[in-house]
């Protein structure tokens, strides 16, 4: 495993207006613990809140930053793209979330396929759960891929 | 503010809701997602959903669960978009879909809660 990153958001392929992530917890093979944030100034967020299905972003982008975190490419390899391809078993325990508050992220490793990798995800604000589920990631180099 | 989407219409059936949708490349929804490779965020297209039907079409309802739904193409900006929602049944859940040119680029079913 690489060492763990001050700023797990350099791992991702995304760029920083779209990053939820902030700061690693745990991480190791098949688990990652993210302390992250939807962003006040999100598209997503209307009188400051977001709907509470849009923390799947922090669980798909934590993810990612385990995915790099355990893979083997060289330092300076751009970040692979990953797609959120399936949602399975996902609810959500209330109705919205308030952006810029503390989110945690557990990301579990439920199944590998290649391209494919199936995640268990729980994003938790206070200590309660706000969202639960499966996802799917399909991940592609970077280049002109489309996961269909 | 830049604009996140345009609605250019809907429509009732007797079996669904309909609304089209599109995404100008302009869209903050695109920001960073990806730099260089824009690319509509699957939460972006639930996002959309949770605006226009549970905030217009069907003003109460939310995202309760999702007990499945697959994205199984990528979706670019400026391209027009159907959204299809079928009505809920008994136990609150309605099929979901996204169609570009006729085309699902996703699908599955949700079940809706009442907003408290």
């Amino acid at each position: 495993m690489t060492g763990v990153p001050g700023d797990p958001g350099a791992l991702l392929p995304h760029g920083p207006a779209a990053r939820f992530v902030r700061e690693i917890l745990t991480v190791e093979p098949g688990l990652i613990v993210m302390r992250g944030a939807v962003p006040a100034d999100s598209p997503f967020v209307r009188d400051g809140v977001a709907p509470a299905v849009i923390a799947l972003e922090l669980a798909a982008q934590s993810a990612g930053v385990l995915e790099a975190c355990v893979g083997d490419d060289e330092p300076d390899t751009p970040p692979n793209l990953g797609y959120i391809v399936g949602l399975r078993e996902l609810s959500m325990n209330c109705v919205e979330v308030p952006a810029g508050r503390d989110l945690i992220a557990r990301v579990t490793l439920d199944g590998v396929a290649r391209p494919l990798t199936i995640y268990r995800v729980s994003v938790s604000l206070d200590g309660a759960d706000i969202l639960t589920g499966k996802i799917s990631i399909f991940t592609a180099a970077p280049g002109p891929i489309d996961p269909a | 503010m830049r604009e996140r989407f345009r609605l250019l219409g809907s429509a009732r059936t007797e079996q669904e809701w309909t609304f089209d949708v599109e995404v100008p490349r302009e869209s903050p929804y695109f920001d960073g997602h990806f730099p260089d490779r824009p690319v509509l965020p699957a939460v972006a297209q639930l996002a959309i959903l949770n605006e226009v039907y549970c905030g217009s079409i069907e003003p109460g309802r939310s995202i309760g669960t999702i007990p499945q739904l697959r994205f199984q193409e990528s979706i670019q900006p400026d391209q027009r978009l159907t959204f299809h929602v079928g009505h809920p049944d008994q136990s609150a859940r309605s099929s979901f879909a996204i169609r570009r040119a006729g085309q699902a680029v996703s699908r599955g079913t949700i079940v809706w809660k009442a907003a408290s």
